[in-house]
């Protein structure tokens, strides 16, 4: 009784979404008019009883530890022994992942009534957003490697699509283009680890592979950093999670995904979406606890990211830019943690990070809207008096992402440090700090330049209360949000952390990380009174530096000299195709062999006769001789 | 009595003329007749390797070839009077049409 109930509300949560969608689309299809607000009752109507079949959900899931429900409704492909079904799976991550799908894609969505009330596409808005909840769910429930496959690139579609979603210019569609083909590179390698593990381990079903995989590669301690089997399938999940998630190699993505619509930002590239790839590895991680040499790799990378990100950001004009950095210097610290076997810690960090990006994100987003379009953050500037509202929804957003003391992020962000001192990872430690001294830098240069100093520019646009309120609302959860939730920290229990050297060292640490963020915000205050913040850069060598961390460590320059340049000269080399070159010349010997042979079809019939008699005095003189 | 060597070489040269009367001549007319030499050629062989293996059956052979040979005159000459009447020439160069 008890399980049907779970299984209808479940059912219920994935198929809401996209049954929206799909009314949608099908009145745009059969152009049955519908106003705006039947529009928006529609889509954000569907999220709103999504969201509280959630919160039935979660009412009635067992807080057992490590418990899960998982169900499967109708079978999808069957062919011989291979079988995969429409099977959902739900335990405390899924559970947290749904939670903040729902409940910050339901504020998102409401504030995009608002946002989005003047714009003529709001249906095929809508649309997009429903579609991506509903692919987002899936992926997060699915219990299969397929499902997941399924809703990962159902992601990626509806990001490519609301990226690109003011598709009359041209700049937003290379950057949807840049998004698409940059994730589908680390899909590729997610593609190929899904199939060796089906093809290694004979399962589909994630559950079952993880059981396997620990039966088939017993921990590989002894055999220390080597590249086995079980480090490849991490390995190439951990492509798709990089990909995904906006991380070194394939990060250069998302700070062009800002083209999208500011909700989508909020939404896609810093709640959901990009952390992805941070519940893939942890939806594996028995995997990938098999595997020291990935567990590093995920570390070092989520290390690098975090600097690299977090000294782009430091250097950016665009507020839209700034934020996008610092989303992935934040999943950076996601990845380190996960890199460090915190798995809760990266998932609590995920949560909080939801919580006050998107209030960041959607703030910035009525900043925006009130301020005329404008992005540059040194345009504006003294709006604290006149947007008050906005201002301290800033300041409480920004003073979770530097992590001050109390604020949800601070929880998240110093249980990550800690984890890292346990597992005497000191190293990256310290970079963790350092990113966390650039973090309070720039967070609170943001709110430095836009909301104190002179008076630039006039707001204009009132906001509306559909606007409003996402905004108090994340407001709230951004500074109290800072709870960790009990049953995660169970499901990852499994993975005792070492005891390690003495407390007292540990202690002292801990209160220096604490203080490293104050410290941060004290020296952008000394910065920003000495009025340094966008004042010119004389040094040559500084604006040098200026100009390559204002690029993103020229990551696009790099790019486009290594890969696309050489594919556009390649492919130009062989513009005349090379292969046809052997079928054209067949074509013309052939075409030379016609005309020849169409010389004795000449119609004069002597001709013919005398050929005719030719060929029987050449006939006749073979047999002869 | 002619011997069948003599035999074969008149036949040879009968059949030789009307070869080259059919390649030189651009007449429709003497074409025709050329060939007619040629079938008489193949027929005074059949007759004369008839006589040289005492057997009737090469003149039997005779008469059919004769048969065939009156009937194709028949329908041969009847084109060729069209053909006249339609363009009134009856140079085969000038009439190929075959080609275009």
């Amino acid at each position: 009784m008890q399980d049907q109930y779970m299984e209808n509300l479940l059912l219920t949560v994935v198929l809401l979404p996209l049954f929206s969608a799909l009314v949608l689309i099908f009145a745009a299809l059969f152009s049955v008019r519908l106003t705006k607000q039947m529009v928006a009752m529609l889509g954000v109507g569907s999220i709103a009883v999504a969201a509280c079949c959630v919160f039935l959900i979660k009412l009635h899931f067992s807080t057992v530890a490590g418990a899960s429900f998982s169900h499967s409704y109708a079978n999808w492909i069957e062919v011989g022994d291979f079988k995969v079904a429409f099977g959902l799976y739900l335990d405390a991550l899924s559970l947290v992942m749904i939670s903040i799908i729902t409940g910050v894609g339901l504020l998102i969505h409401l504030y995009s009534v608002g946002f989005m009330q003047k714009e003529p596409d709001f249906q095929r808005f809508f649309i997009y957003l429903n579609l991506f909840i509903s692919a987002m769910l899936v992926l997060v429930l699915a219990d299969n490697l397929l499902m997941l496959f399924l809703g990962w690139e159902g992601v990626g579609l509806c990001s490519y699509l609301l990226i690109g979603f003011w598709h009359q210019k041209t700049v937003n569609n290379l950057a949807a283009n840049k998004a698409f083909i940059m994730t589908r590179i680390g899909d590729t390698g997610m593609a190929i680890g899904l199939l060796l593990m089906f093809v290694l381990l004979g399962s589909l079903d994630i559950q079952q592979v993880q059981l396997k995989a620990s039966e088939l590669w017993p921990l590989a301690t002894e055999s220390g950093m080597s590249l086995d089997l079980v480090t490849i399938c991490c390995l190439l999940l951990l492509a798709g999670a990089v990909g995904k998630s906006g991380q070194l190699p394939l990060h250069s993505w998302l700070p062009d995904a800002m083209a999208g619509p500011t909700p989508v930002s909020a939404l896609i590239h810093a709640a959901t979406m990009v952390t992805a790839g941070v519940y893939l590895i942890a939806r594996f991680h028995p995997l990938f606890n098999l595997s020291p040499l990935a567990m590093t790799l995920v570390a070092v990378i989520g290390a690098i990211t975090l600097l690299i990100a977090a000294t782009s950001a430091l250097m950016q004009n665009d507020i839209k830019r700034i934020l996008a950095y610092s989303t992935i210097s934040q999943i950076g610290y996601m990845f380190l943690a996960l890199g460090a076997g915190a798995y809760s810690a990266a998932v609590f960090h995920l949560m909080t990070h939801a919580f006050f990006k998107a209030l960041l994100f959607l703030a910035a987003g009525a900043l925006i809207y009130s301020m005329q379009h404008q992005h540059n953050i040194f345009r504006m500037g003294g709006l604290a008096k006149k947007l008050p509202f906005i201002c301290g929804c800033f300041l409480s957003g920004c003073a979770a992402l530097a992590a001050l003391p109390l604020m949800s992020g601070f929880f998240s962000k110093e249980l990550i440090l800690e984890k890292l001192l346990e597992q005497q990872m000191y190293v990256f430690w310290a970079v963790a700090i350092l990113g966390a001294f650039i973090t309070a830098l720039y967070s609170f240069k943001l709110f430095f330049v836009v909301f104190l100093g002179p008076v630039q520019q006039q707001p204009d646009s009132k906001l509306s209360s559909s606007m409003l309120i996402p905004l108090g609302v994340l407001l709230l959860l951004s500074i109290f949000g800072g709870i960790q939730p009990q049953s995660l920290i169970d499901i990852f229990a499994s993975q005792h952390l070492l005891e390690t050297g003495s407390i007292e060292t540990i202690e002292i640490m801990m209160l220096f990380a604490i203080a490293v963020p104050i410290i941060g915000v004290i020296t952008s205050w000394i910065l920003f009174k000495k009025q340094i913040f966008g004042s010119a850069i004389n040094s040559a060598k500084l604006r040098q530096l200026h100009q390559f961390l204002y690029t993103g460590w020229q990551v696009d320059w790099l790019y486009n000299k290594l890969f696309t340049q050489p594919f556009i000269k390649i492919a130009r080399s062989n513009q005349e195709d090379f292969i046809d070159k052997f079928y054209l010349a067949l074509m013309r010997l052939s075409r030379a062999c016609h005309g020849l042979v169409n010389l004795l079809q000449n119609g004069q019939l002597r001709w013919y006769s005398a050929s005719l008699v030719l060929a029987m005095l050449l006939a006749f003189s073979l047999i002869n001789f | 009595m002619i011997s069948a060597e003599q035999l074969l070489f008149f036949s040879l040269t009968l059949f030789v003329i009307g070869v080259f009367g059919l390649l030189v001549r651009r007449n429709l007319l003497f074409m025709l007749i050329s060939i007619e030499i040629m079938l008489n050629a193949v027929a005074v062989l059949f007759v004369a390797a008839g006589s040289y293996h005492h057997n009737s059956d090469g003149q039997i052979m005779y008469l059919l070839i004769l048969t065939l040979a009156a009937s194709e005159v028949a329908v041969g000459l009847g084109l060729v009077i069209q053909m006249y009447r339609r363009t009134l020439s009856l140079d085969v160069d000038q009439l190929s049409k075959m080609h275009e």
